[in-house]
């Protein structure tokens, strides 16, 4: 067993990625504040399990995804339940691509329109895509996070990707400047 | 390459997670290819502004101290026993209300029904944690008696039969169930627990709705191992949802399924 202190130091690193990833799942501070820290008892409690040599981020991301699965979210209020009817159907659907241009116009109006795109999402999705693309995690480390298999995780990120790009095309052609550039 | 094919990898290019001869081959069409390599130059443009405003929050000031200092002291109750606790007692009091309510067997139903109506509330709350107006809970019901007064309750009440599965030769054994709409279609959902905490969750759905891509999204059902069983001679599908693959492979062999 590390001391309190080595395994404070180990999780240091990581705090900021497990705090904003919490953030954006409970949607505010002081949520995410007690899912961090109820990962972080957890970790301790379980350290003799991570094995030495692993990766340990993704290790702690498990613990936190179990953590808001299993316990935060079913004690919320919100249903977990997300109709099949929600779910988007595969191919015909319109896939918009920016060019580097387009993005840097984006950029300089976005104000939180990406953050309340992402936060719709449904939970599920956005955690894929955050641990995928905010936290660099691989389809197999988020796989076995959440438990999921592998085409479970890139039919959720691809899905949830698709759906940003399409509400921020959205907010492009509102602000007039998106270039259409529908293929895929 | 051809484009359409550099395209369709583009996502899992830039994830890292393709092989490397894939991965090369993409490299070379991006660098041929002007609009391919545009749409790369995009998204990877999209991702950076991504990250950037949404993906960069810091964790608050003194937070690290603060979790420090959790481990040395401070008896947090965690969350899941929390839970547990809710749940077993939501299930202890079914268990006793059954036992006093099914002292007399022929009036079970109506009995049930009048108890259901007054307590399913609390007791879906328990359970997991919604609200559903449409939920009926019921603990310790499951039977495979096609003729069982229970079964019989389900058929008036709801209007479908109840999905009796008798795990009990896994150490299992019936917590309790809800019956509820899911895209038009009556779902009734089981949930059995052995000693150890484990639970399995079953329901019976059409199997058009089974055959649905992606996990089923129900409330006891997420991101967990999932069996279907296709019930023979009927247009329904038994799906398990367990804790472990563990679980799951343990159910497959006990009852001869790939």
């Amino acid at each position: 067993m590390e001391t309190q202190e080595e395994f404070s130091e180990r999780v240091k690193p990581h705090l900021d990625s497990l705090y904003r990833t919490a953030l954006r799942m409970t949607g505010e501070a002081a949520a995410a504040e007690d899912l961090v820290q109820e990962t972080f008892l957890k970790a301790y409690r379980g350290f003799s399990q991570f094995e030495p040599g692993s990766n340990f981020k993704a290790w702690m991301f498990t613990i936190l995804t179990h953590a808001y699965i299993n316990d935060y979210r079913k004690r919320s209020r919100s249903p977990l339940v997300t109709d099949f009817a929600e779910i988007e159907p595969e191919g015909d659907v319109e896939t918009p691509h920016f060019s580097a241009e387009d993005v840097e116009k984006l950029a300089d109006r976005l104000g939180d329109q990406a953050k309340r795109a992402l936060d719709r999402l449904p939970p599920e999705h956005r955690l894929v895509f955050i641990l995928s693309t905010f936290e660099d995690m691989s389809y197999k480390e988020i796989s076995a996070a959440l438990a999921v298999p592998i085409g479970t995780v890139m039919s959720r990120l691809f899905r949830a990707r698709a759906v940003l790009r399409r509400e921020l095309a959205d907010f492009a052609r509102q602000e007039g400047f998106f270039q259409e550039k529908v293929d895929r | 390459m051809k484009c359409h094919d550099a395209n369709h990898h583009l996502d899992l290019f830039m994830d890292g997670e393709l092989s490397v001869p894939e991965n090369l081959k993409v490299l070379e069409h991006l660098n041929l290819c002007r609009p391919c390599a545009g749409l790369y130059e995009g998204e990877k443009a999209l991702r950076a502004v991504l990250r950037d405003r949404v993906g960069s929050d810091k964790a608050p000031e003194g937070l690290a101290e603060k979790l420090t200092g959790a481990l040395s002291g401070a008896a947090v109750t965690p969350f899941a026993r929390r839970r547990l606790m809710s749940v077993a007692a939501a299930a202890a009091f079914f268990i006793v209300m059954l036992t006093l309510v099914f002292t007399s067997t022929k009036e079970m139903p109506q009995a049930l029904a009048s108890e259901l109506s007054t307590k399913h509330q609390a007791t879906q709350q328990g359970f997991c944690g919604m609200h559903r107006d449409d939920c009926l809970c019921l603990c310790d019901r499951c039977s495979l008696e096609p003729q069982s007064a229970e079964s019989k309750f389900f058929t008036e009440r709801v209007g479908h039969v109840s999905c009796s599965h008798n795990l009990g030769d896994l150490g299992y054994k019936p917590m309790g169930l809800q019956v509820f709409d899911h895209l038009g279609q009556p779902i009734c959902w089981t949930v059995n627990r052995d000693d150890a905490g484990h639970t399995i969750s079953h329901g019976l759905v059409t199997t058009k709705i089974a055959k649905q891509p992606g996990p089923l999204y129900l409330c006891d059902g997420v991101d967990r191992p999932v069996v279907m069983v296709p019930v023979a001679g009927t247009d329904k599908t038994c799906v398990f949802v367990f804790d472990s693959e563990t679980e799951a492979q343990r159910f497959r062999a006990a009852r001869n399924l790939k």
